[in-house]
């Protein structure tokens, strides 16, 4: 009897510890999490040029010269 | 006018967006403009083939619907800057643009035509040259006075109309929110026609103060004397920016500067008036040196002070507004003939290089008072 409830509690450890592992492996199904690699976010045009946290997530930083003074007119 | 972010000049929400989602172009499918695939994808996929900015070529997606402005836009000065272009092959000693060096026509390409206007830079998104970023969530609609029309030319007619140089108020005209730029500049005058103009001048629909001031031509002794004789400007506007030699591609080489300086009509076959205000052009004799021309060979064949509508009207300036018991022409026909006075004199050119002071040789009037000229 103790061996059976001893055998019942290393089953469910292991179960347990097989899930966790699995999750940590398989990471989180949203796509759409901030700790997701930003090339890994997927979205329509508008799911995305409607959702401002989600375009600073893709967003490469703007690289280029600010925009100097106008000289013309 | 802040930099947008990055983020910032894509996002479609906010003030507009609705009614651009409500309008005929949001209806469209993004990918109809802008191509790219409309998927639900990682966005390197689905930016794939994308035209950000879809009016870039003018032959591109807004003809198909809006192909009367399409045929006028494509032949007009926002385009193809037809005015820079000839002036760079007058000075340059060649009739034509297309006559110029092949180096001449590829700095011009890549440092002046960056400054051309799409149909997109006026009506959805802020100017390529200030970066560009949408205006309104993607609402199509009139140009907005700050986010585009003075985001190109802001320097100078920005800053003179909303009093923002030092000691200079604003235009009389100038209500905030109220009259802004398409006020007075049509969208016939912008858009063009389909005569092409050669110089900023020749564009047809443009605005003169008598199509609201008509019936000022006798409303007092000043303009009955001086009616058609001065530019309106000469005596009701004020100081205003001019510039110094400018280097293509880093720009101006001395900072602008403050001064009024009234002289003889340089384009006499465009304007009538026979005084008018000038304002001094960047250009110099090496300005194009990084393009190949060490010297301009026909330099001196066009005036660097040119013929200007500042944009800072008043009733009372310091022309028009004089001391008690002093006539109003005491401010002109008392100016001192040096540098420091209102008109373009010989002191003036005395101050220039050579090739500089025969450019303007003809616009300069004689020392003394006007009544003796």
């Amino acid at each position: 009897m103790r061996d059976r409830r001893f055998f019942s509690l290393a089953m469910f450890l292991l179960a347990g510890i097989g899930l966790l592992g699995m999750g940590l492996l398989s990471g989180c199904g949203d796509d759409d999490s901030p700790g997701q690699p930003a090339a890994k976010l997927t979205g329509t045009c508008e799911g995305c040029h409607q959702d401002a946290e989600r375009l600073l997530a893709t967003m490469d930083p703007d690289s280029g010269e600010p925009p100097g003074d106008t000289g013309e007119g | 006018m802040p930099p947008l972010e990055a983020w910032e000049k894509v996002l479609i929400t906010g003030p507009g967006s609705e009614e651009f989602f409500a309008s005929k172009h949001g209806s469209f499918s993004c990918t109809a403009c802008h191509k790219g695939r409309g998927e639900d994808l990682p966005k390197e996929d689905a930016h794939q083939g994308m035209v950000a900015r879809p009016s870039e070529d003018p032959r591109g997606i807004c003809k198909d619907c809006h192909l009367a402005e399409y045929i006028v836009h494509e032949r007009s000065l926002h385009m193809n800057l037809w005015g820079e272009k000839n002036l760079l092959a007058k000075r340059y000693g060649v009739d034509d643009y297309a006559d110029l060096p092949t180096e001449m026509q590829e700095g011009f390409q890549s440092e002046c035509a960056k400054c051309h206007a799409s149909c997109g830079d006026c009506h959805v998104t802020r100017p390529v040259s200030v970066g560009s970023g949408l205006v309104a969530g993607h609402r199509f609609g009139a140009p907005d006075m700050t986010e585009n029309c003075t985001a190109c030319h802001g320097s100078r007619v920005g800053m003179e109309y909303r009093g923002e140089n030092e000691g200079v108020g604003a235009d009389v005209h100038y209500v905030p929110q109220g009259m802004q730029c398409i006020a007075c500049h049509t969208k016939q005058e912008m858009h063009g026609t389909v005569t092409v103009a050669d110089h900023r001048l020749d564009v047809r629909n443009g605005p003169k103060c008598e199509d609201c001031h008509d019936a000022v031509a006798a409303g007092n002794d000043y303009h009955t004397e001086h009616w058609g004789e001065l530019a309106c400007q000469t005596c009701h506007s004020q100081d205003y920016k001019s510039c110094n030699s400018c280097h293509a591609g880093s720009g101006l080489a001395e900072p602008s500067y403050l001064s009024f300086k009234i002289g003889r009509n340089p384009v006499p076959e465009k304007r009538s008036a026979e005084f008018v205000v000038l304002r001094h052009a960047p250009v110099a004799e090496d300005t194009y040196r990084e393009w190949g021309a060490a010297d301009l060979p026909t330099f001196a064949s066009e005036p660097t002070w040119k013929y200007a509508a500042p944009h800072n009207i008043k009733r009372w300036t310091s022309r028009t507004k004089v001391e008690e018991g002093e006539s109003c022409g005491t401010a002109c026909h008392g100016s001192p003939d040096g540098p420091e006075g209102v008109f373009l004199r010989q002191a003036d050119l005395d101050a220039m290089t050579p090739a500089e002071a025969e450019a303007n040789r003809d616009l300069i009037v004689p020392n003394g008072s006007p009544v003796n000229w």
